[in-house]
């Protein structure tokens, strides 16, 4: 009974992002954590939507990802991105790596790597990379990330260069029970990583985030996340929603 | 670039497993001692050593802890200071028999 429940369960999942995917496209960014779990599997869903001045932009993905090691975690995607209208698929390798025991010493540390790469089309090849920092204070949990992002490839066809850019992503997450946390998270893009832009043209956006991992037959799971994230800056869209479902086998 | 080389050098980062202030074994799917009696208000460590030929998941949500214990491998939790009460935590992939308890006193 649990077996057919979870085959019906999977099927689901994976239609749904099958549906979404030509429909809309480009994963949501997540906020990253530094913790690796040895030996797990998923499969992974994100889907997200903004709305701003310039149109409506909104993405999915599918992934799978498989904890190699006690400290390297790596996944592989399928993502499509619709941004007002110019639509790209991508596919992208993420690996993060758990650089400290968890709880060792005053705040866990990680790293993760992202390499998206297109699948025809103009879009630029573009690589992500920075530190992951995790702080637990009793049951918030708080999290901290930077991230420098730099496209190659194709040339930019109006003829600007590329160049190394900063972003940030925050959290913090109350632990109420195992099956619904809740906290905010925000994230924003600075413009180049020497160079700030101005306030005004840079990216910040925030907002409520809900989390929370169901239980399933022994080693199953299913781990939800999502997030209403409010712009902050006139450049930043107005809404952004995005979510993240994994389901662990 | 330097950025991302110097932090490249952090990695791999190894734990050291020196002495653990306590010890819990796993062994036929159970957790020796299910029991575990620790100092409450104090920064520990906890060994756990899988016995078995199988891997098992150490998971407790009281202690916010997830993590896989290869067989025949070993993990060492780093835990914050505990309140006095009972902390659970279970074996995921052997829940009917891996249970335990720390209680913290």
């Amino acid at each position: 009974m649990m077996n057919k429940m979870l085959k019906v369960l999977l099927r689901s999942l994976v239609l749904w992002a099958v549906v979404i995917l030509p429909v809309w496209a480009n994963p949501a960014d997540y906020v990253y954590t530094p913790t690796v779990e040895y030996g797990e599997r998923e499969l992974d869903v994100k889907y997200g939507a903004a709305s701003d001045v310039a149109g409506n932009s909104n993405a999915a993905s599918v992934g799978l990802g498989y904890g190699a090691t006690e400290n390297w975690f790596t996944e592989l995607y399928l993502k499509r991105e619709n941004n007002a209208g110019q639509k790209v698929n991508l596919f992208e390798w993420e690996n993060k790596f758990q650089l400290t025991e968890t709880g060792k010493y005053w705040a866990d540390l990680g790293f993760v790597s992202e390499l998206e790469a297109p699948l025809g089309g103009n879009a630029p090849w573009e690589l992500r990379v920075g530190p992951l920092v995790q702080k637990a204070l009793g049951k918030f949990q708080l999290n901290g990330n930077l991230l420098f992002a730099r496209a190659f490839g194709r040339a930019d066809e109006n003829g600007v260069p590329y160049t190394t850019n900063l972003g940030y992503q925050w959290q913090v997450k109350y632990r109420w029970q195992r099956k619904l946390e809740f906290g905010m998270q925000g994230m924003g893009e600075l413009g180049t990583w020497d160079n700030w832009a101005k306030q005004a043209a840079q990216n910040h956006r925030m907002g409520p985030a809900i989390f929370g991992k169901w239980p399933l037959v022994s080693g199953h799971a299913i781990k939800y996340n999502a997030a209403w994230l409010i712009g902050m800056t006139p450049v930043a869209p107005a809404h952004t929603f995005r979510t993240q479902l994994e389901y662990e086998f | 670039m330097k950025t991302i080389l110097f932090l490249s050098l952090l990695f791999p980062l190894c734990a050291i497993a020196g002495d653990a202030d306590y010890k819990i074994v796993i062994r036929e799917h159970h957790f020796y001692p299910s029991e575990l009696t620790v100092i409450a208000g104090k920064k520990m460590t906890l060994l756990i050593e899988n016995q078995d030929a199988t891997p098992e998941e150490f998971d407790s949500d009281a202690l916010n802890r997830e993590q896989r214990i290869r067989g025949h491998g070993n993990i060492t939790l780093y835990l914050e200071p505990l309140a006095p009460g009972h902390y659970a935590f279970a074996g995921e992939l052997h829940e009917a028999t891996a249970q335990g308890v720390i209680v913290a006193k």
